[in-house]
């Protein structure tokens, strides 16, 4: 009897200390997640900037400025950090709005007064370094999702993850036009 | 002449011609320009003291040897009539103050070499390039890396500064110490011996990250902080295998360490034989590389002070040392 009991209190502490570690590593998760939102925030402050400037030299792209104006409202909206759906949305639409200006970028080449616009190099210089700060915090974020993930689904963490309510959570990917293959050619002509 | 026929008396004259210089590729033209205008018009001021010093030495030498005899005759005279047991270390005792009379003229003429030639050849690297034998980074700043292990005494040596390719460059010898006991006996031990290489960066951070050797799979999972940072856990496993990351920041540490950057620590953990280190604190790259080897020192005192083989030596160890620079692109605004 005693043994059993013994046996039981092992299991509960060892059940515990596997709680505590899901429940570190969904908060890891988290602060990860917060620190995307935080160069993203940096992101939408600089991209009004941009495109204020864009705005002077560039007519024939309203349509893109328009899109990077929508987008940027959406990746400002608040979301459900507990929900990998939400997260997952917030996510895709950030790596929209990446794409977007990324094309912005190249579209700049296109024009040699915005190209040598003093005020437009420096913004461009500065977004790229806070690109650099987001490529990290998603490294971080995804090394992190990484960690959850193995935990929550591999036995038995599954089943104390399921009794928790902690769910596994998407990566941050990189969007389908980033993945697309570039055909040297159309830059070439 | 070596220290053979030097002490049977062979004739001392001075030399005006040793190796030639060394470099590799094309820098041997630029290397020789430096040296005709900036060293040469040295080297028969220099000459003249070494012979100077060499006579000045071998005399000292004769005396010791006449004086250690005189008093290890009375010595054993005292000894024999008086019978009293002297010690042989007692016999010994003499060699020391007359090793450090000796070697006087040596370590003179090799300070004022290090203090008047070495900052023109350091020169030959750029204008603002200081050399100095005194001078050294302050321990305060290197302690705060916390990339040192435990020491007891730190001895600097030789101090390099300077600007290459925009990237500012400190080099600093330095020697840790530290007292170990063992048995009823204290022993020192030397947990360090290498150069700190201080270079200015071009990215901006504000945390601490610190890139250390591999402390193996066990010691990471019993803890997974490093002085109070916690681990990074990167994505490659070649490096992860090689190093551990430590740090207060986890995205600006994934920041400074680009996929490209690893490879780049990679590559020049192979270039030292793994013995490479470094953290990024302060706005600046600390880079800890233990070696054996004393840099930036002189050649033999036999050869002549014509500083052609100094002058080479210390151009290819400056060379191996930007190369770090070369290698790691800190001079770049690549982004990564």
């Amino acid at each position: 009897m005693e043994g059993l009991l013994l046996g039981l209190g092992l299991l509960l502490i060892i059940a515990y200390l596997w709680y505590v570690s899901l429940v570190k590593k969904r908060n890891s998760v988290r602060e990860a997640l917060s620190g995307i939102d935080v160069q993203l925030k940096k992101r939408s402050n600089l991209v009004p900037n941009i495109l204020k400037i864009a705005l002077k030299f560039m007519d024939h792209e309203k349509s893109l400025l328009t899109e990077i104006t929508e987008l940027r409202a959406q990746v400002e909206k608040s979301y459900d950090t507990s929900d990998a759906s939400a997260i997952q949305n917030h996510l895709s639409k950030a790596e929209q709005l990446n794409g977007k200006m990324g094309q912005l970028m190249v579209n700049v080449e296109n024009y040699p007064e915005l190209k040598s616009d003093n005020t437009m190099l420096q913004a461009m210089q500065t977004y790229n370094e806070v690109e650099a700060h987001i490529s990290a915090a998603r490294r971080f974020f995804n090394a992190s999702v990484t960690e959850l993930n193995n935990a929550v689904e591999i036995f038995p963490g599954s089943i104390i993850a399921s009794m928790a309510n902690i769910k596994v959570m998407p990566f941050y990917e990189a969007d389908e036009v980033s993945k697309a293959p570039v055909d040297a050619s159309d830059y070439l002509k | 002449m070596n220290i053979i026929s030097f002490i049977f008396g062979a004739r001392i004259k001075p030399k005006r011609q040793t190796k030639p210089l060394n470099a590799v590729g094309d820098e041997q033209e630029s290397l020789q320009t430096h040296y005709d205008e900036h060293i040469e018009p040295l080297t028969r001021k220099f000459e003249n003291r070494r012979v100077a010093c060499l006579k000045a030495l071998r005399l000292r030498i004769y005396m010791s040897i006449g004086i250690f005899a005189a008093v290890f005759f009375i010595c054993f005279l005292f000894d024999s009539t008086q019978r009293i047991v002297i010690s042989w270390l007692f016999y010994l005792l003499p060699l020391v103050p007359l090793f450090w009379w000796c070697s006087r003229p040596i370590t003179h003429y090799q300070s004022d070499v290090k203090l008047q030639v070495f900052p023109k050849i350091f020169r030959y690297f750029g204008d603002d390039f200081i050399f100095s034998p005194t001078h050294s980074m302050s321990m305060t700043t290197l302690k705060r890396s916390k990339l040192l292990p435990g020491y007891d005494k730190a001895h600097f040596d030789d101090y390099v500064q300077g600007t290459y390719r925009g990237i500012e460059i400190a080099i600093n010898e330095l020697a840790l110490t530290k007292e170990v006991r063992r048995d009823k006996n204290s022993e020192t031990k030397t947990v360090f011996n290498g150069v700190m290489v201080q270079l200015s960066c071009h990215k901006k951070f504000n945390g601490h990250t610190v890139v250390v050797r591999s402390r193996g799979s066990l010691m990471n999972f019993l803890s997974d902080s490093f002085k109070r940072l916690s681990r990074v856990k990167l994505e490659d496993p070649r490096f992860e295998k090689l190093f551990d990351v430590f740090s207060s920041d986890q995205v600006e540490a994934r920041y400074l360490l680009t996929v490209s950057f690893m490879e780049r620590l990679q590559e020049l953990a192979d270039c030292f034989s793994g013995q490479f280190q470094c953290a990024f604190y302060e706005d600046k790259l600390l880079i800890m590389l233990a070696s054996r080897e004393n840099r930036f020192e002189l050649g033999s005192i036999f050869n002549g002070a014509t500083f052609e083989y100094e002058f080479s030596q210390i151009n290819r160890e400056m060379r191996q040392l930007f190369a770090m620079i070369e290698v790691l692109k800190l001079d770049e605004y690549t982004g990564l």
